[in-house]
């Protein structure tokens, strides 16, 4: 049984599996989350935000949100939300919204504007209405880590910087998968039972390898992080999805998002300058400070859209999901899962194992909805803001900060050394950062590259000058996000990084 | 309220090398100066090595062995750069005379007559320059001849780490060890600060005992490296102590801030000014300044809720770039902070940045910032001189990436030496 992609609904899908008893591999060209998964506003939907123009998705997210609340507590941050309209925003719509959201059974309740201003202060105080809504915030990193553990105790394998580069098929069959490990190069083929394409926005290419062609449509969000951040809940803008209309809370920080912008592949895209200008334009509507913010980063990810008849912009299109059995393609053990979003990982994983099962004759039923999903400690890292209570709990902190932006412990990062090292995985500061946040603060990797640099060389796992490629995969990976944010204070940073690391190291050279 | 005190010859605003060398050097001349600083200045983010030109052009990674024969050469190839506006022959001057009164502060520097040395930092890569401190000197040596040393650092201490600089260096310089030691004096809590550490070392104690941590490892080392760390005054004499003590010459390798070597270059040179008379300003921040169109007369300071003016006969600026605060960018452009001089700057902010970080031809956002005419006055709209009597040196002139050309400290040195002779000639 192979899984392709190990991204939320992969691993969803390895813990779903799992739990049935059937024993399968995750494979993954990159990391855990390295596509949408991992670049998304980290919103937990109570589906209001659907209503309008996608009701199968606003009552998924309603359920879902729902059932998360329940099982995966440690990855959520239950704030609630609000919708906010300011003036000149469409009156019709403000007006059908509740009757909208009772009509698909989602909580809602109506405030006064002052009382809306009262739970978040920093709201434009000309907003016209406002309503509650069941919003939270989860952490996708923590979620899909999480999940991945606890199929990994229970006999499932993740192979990370791992490639599908092909499949043996003998008719109706896959018999075979070839997999390309990134870092030798080298390639093995793997017999396989089963096949599940879990690749996201590459979940055409996947397909393709097999033969069968699936349409997707592949839609850019771009979302940029704040310094620190400035809503208690997550605040939505009251009117028909459009750019900039969500800002989401991630621990200490805001997350302000998102765009929407059509590609012609699911490449990895990097947020451009024109669209964090559109964000800030139109989400300091809604929070007027987010004007003069300090952003430490911007980031963008690829949605994997379903097709609609009639071609329409991405806005338009479901964020429903599909999982499709490849019969008309004439392959038996080959599923692709696509469309969806985070809040409904757990349910598209659900659909694809059942269908995975009911083709192995496995009869045991989905688990991953009555049974919590187990808290591991190392994935705790992922969570923003538990490094610095943790360090401040301990009455005397003795131990050093790796990173003084996140307040990572040097022992939170030895923690994961020890994990990738057991399994085998490489040791890319970039890896490290994923799982920690190291290099996720304000100074965006200057300080902290080259301590994690430092702490590889001193636990004697980097030799000669494998440090500074190392350094320099890590800055260039950092400077994706910051390049479109570069102004203000964060610019000064930057300069004296530059300072530092090409006056004074010459790391250029 | 508006008051006013005492008249300058000249203020120099910033508080970094450029503002601190412009300020010696109107003292040189004479001039009755103030040098004011909104802080008291960025000196400890700079490493304390003297840059004058390492690499040009940087698109072709070209590095010069002597640095004179690289300005030259960009003289030539760019005549908008900051240097060719000098002319070789004034930055020779202006460095010579730098060297000199830094001679008289007593902070000695070391260096090979027209050449770049080279200087291992704390990453282990090799840093060009030109001019280093003394007690950076023996590392070069050291460095060019292979010779086997131990390099040590410390528990706590951060941003330094041996291990990784005897690996990383090991493909140049493979003779070397490292050793992590307890630093030998109780300080309170785990972490080991540069700046504390290098004033404990002014006791002799503490150097007898931290030669005694290092002697059992010294082996076969001909030398001795540790972070720069050895005083925040008199460091040679830290070294030689230590050196008696340990039989091998001890030398300090540049770290990341708080750089001990920048802020002992900063102090010196505001010991040698003060000596001089000249009055310091620190923490107060200029807010604009008064002309009669043509010519500054004085520049506005905040002073508390009412403000307070600063007469004077000229004016140069040397408040820095974007780190400094001379500059600032919103997401409509970059604005020159005190007196809204025109910045020559990328049309558009998509043209700041190159897409990777290290690309070695540098940034196009490193270029914007004053355009001067050749008496380093900082131009208007209309192409002329904005004011009479304003200059510019340092790092908030344009066309000009120091980071990249390794060039900062010649930058500041030298336009702060060409805005106060062209101050001098311009006023008769």
């Amino acid at each position: 049984m192979l899984i392709v992609g190990a991204g939320v609904t992969g691993a969803g899908l390895a813990r779903d599996l799992a739990l049935r008893g059937v024993h399968c591999s995750v494979v993954e060209a990159k990391d855990i989350n390295a596509g949408a998964s991992g670049a998304n506003n980290g919103l937990l939907h109570s589906g209001a935000r659907y209503v309008s123009n996608d009701p199968v998705s606003a009552r998924e997210c309603r359920d879902e949100s729902l059932l998360l609340k329940t099982l995966a507590p440690h990855c959520i941050e239950d704030t609630g939300g609000l919708f906010v309209a300011v003036a000149g925003d469409d009156e019709t719509y403000v007006a059908e919204f509740p009757s909208l959201c009772e009509q698909h059974g989602i909580p809602v309740r109506v405030l006064e504007p002052r009382e809306a201003l009262e739970l978040e202060p920093t709201l434009n105080h000309k907003i016209i209405a406002a309503y509650r809504v069941e919003d939270a915030a989860i952490n996708p990193f923590r979620l899909s880590l999480d999940n991945i553990a606890q199929a990994e105790a229970h006999g499932a394998r993740l192979f990370t910087h791992t490639e599908l580069v092909g499949f043996e098929r003998k008719g109706s069959r896959i018999q075979a998968a070839r997999l390309r490990q990134n870092q030798s190069g080298q390639e093995i083929v793997v017999g396989v039972e089963q096949v599940v394409n879990a690749a996201g926005p590459w979940a055409g290419q996947v397909a393709a390898l097999a033969g069968v062609l699936i349409p997707i449509v592949y839609s850019k969000g771009t979302l940029l992080v704040t310094q620190t951040r400035v809503t208690h809940s997550v605040i939505n803008r009251l009117r028909a999805p459009d750019d900039g209309d969500i800002v989401s809370p991630s621990g200490t920080v805001s997350l302000v998002g998102t765009t929407s912008v059509g590609l012609d592949s699911p490449s990895p895209c990097q947020p451009t300058i024109a669209e964090v200008d559109l964000l800030v334009a139109q989400a300091s509507e809604m929070v007027p400070l987010l004007a003069g913010m300090r952003y430490v980063r911007a980031f963008a990810g690829v949605r994997p859209l379903l097709p609609a008849e009639q071609t329409a912009d991405g806005r338009a299109l479901s964020r429903g999901f599909e999982v499709l059995n490849h019969d008309a393609a004439g392959l038996s053990n080959f599923v692709t899962v696509t469309g969806g979003k985070l809040t409904t990982f757990r349910l598209m994983a659900e659909k694809a194992a059942d269908l995975v099962c009911s083709r192995l004759g496995v009869t045991e039923p989905c688990r991953t909805k009555t049974a919590p999903l187990p808290s591991t400690t190392t994935n705790q890292w992922t969570e923003p803001g538990l490094a610095p209570r943790f360090w401040l709990r301990q009455e005397n902190p003795k131990e050093p900060l790796l990173c003084e932006c996140e307040m990572v412990p040097t022992s939170a990062v030895d923690q994961i050394i020890d994990h990738l090292n057991a399994r085998g995985e490489p040791l890319d500061l970039s890896a490290i950062g994923l799982r920690t946040r190291v290099g996720r603060g304000s100074c965006q990797g200057a300080f902290c590259g080259l301590r994690m640099t430092a702490h590889l060389y001193e636990r004697r796992l980097l030799e000669s000058d494998q440090g500074l490629f190392q350094l320099k995969r890590f800055l260039e990976r950092r400077w994706h996000g910051l390049r479109p944010v570069l102004w203000g204070s964060q610019l000064a940073q930057e300069e004296l990084q530059e300072a530092l690391h090409c006056g004074l190291f010459g790391l250029e050279m | 309220m508006t008051r006013s005190r005492q008249e300058f010859d000249l203020i120099i605003v910033g508080a970094g090398l450029a503002g601190l060398a412009a300020t010696a050097f109107a003292l040189e001349s004479g001039l009755k100066t103030l040098q004011l600083g909104a802080t008291s200045g960025e000196m400890h983010f700079a490493s304390g090595l003297l840059d004058l030109l390492g690499i040009h052009p940087v698109e072709e990674q070209d590095r010069w062995e002597d640095p004179w024969a690289g300005i030259a050469a960009l003289v030539r190839d760019r005549p908008e750069h900051p240097y060719a506006r000098l002319g070789l022959e004034n930055i020779r001057s202006g460095w010579k005379e730098f060297l000199a009164i830094l001679e008289r502060t007593g902070l000695r520097y070391s260096g090979r007559p027209e050449r770049n040395s080279l200087v291992a930092t704390c990453t282990g890569t090799a840093k060009i320059t030109y001019q280093v401190p003394e007690t950076m000197w023996p590392g070069v040596i050291g460095f060019k001849k292979k010779r086997p040393g131990l390099i040590v650092d410390f528990e706590g201490m951060k941003d330094f780490s041996a291990v990784q600089l005897v690996k990383t260096i090991g493909v140049h310089w493979p003779g070397l060890r490292a050793q992590r030691l307890r630093f030998p004096y109780p300080f309170q809590g785990t972490e080991r600060q540069n700046i504390f550490m290098a004033e404990a070392l002014r006791s002799h104690k503490v150097r007898t005992a931290l030669a005694e941590a290092i002697s059992p490892h010294l082996g076969d080392a001909r030398l001795v490296g540790m972070p720069a760390i050895l005083g925040l005054q008199q460091p040679e004499v830290v070294a030689a102590d230590l050196e008696g003590l340990l039989g091998v010459p001890v030398f300090e390798i540049p770290t990341m801030p708080p750089s001990v070597p920048g802020l002992r270059l900063k102090q010196a040179i505001e010991q040698e000014i003060m000596r001089e008379d000249a009055v310091l300003l620190y923490g107060r921040r200029a807010v604009g300044a008064n002309s009669d169109g043509r010519r500054f007369v004085s520049l506005v300071l905040e002073a508390g809720r009412s403000q307070e003016t600063l007469k004077a006969r000229g004016m140069v600026l040397a408040t820095g770039r974007f780190l400094g605060g001379g500059l600032a960018a919103s997401r409509r452009g970059i604005r020159e902070t005190l007196l809204d001089l025109p910045v020559h700057q990328p049309r558009r902010r998509q043209d700041f940045h190159r897409r990777r970080f290290l690309d070695p031809r540098g940034h196009p956002v490193n270029q914007a910032g004053l355009e001067v005419d050749d008496l380093f006055r900082p131009l208007g709209n209309n192409g002329k001189a904005a004011y009479e009597n304003i200059f510019a040196a340092g790092s908030i002139l344009a066309h000009q990436d120091w980071k990249r050309m390794k060039c900062g400290a010649g930058l500041a040195i030298a336009t702060a030496y060409g805005a106060v002779k062209s101050f001098i000639r311009a006023s008769g």
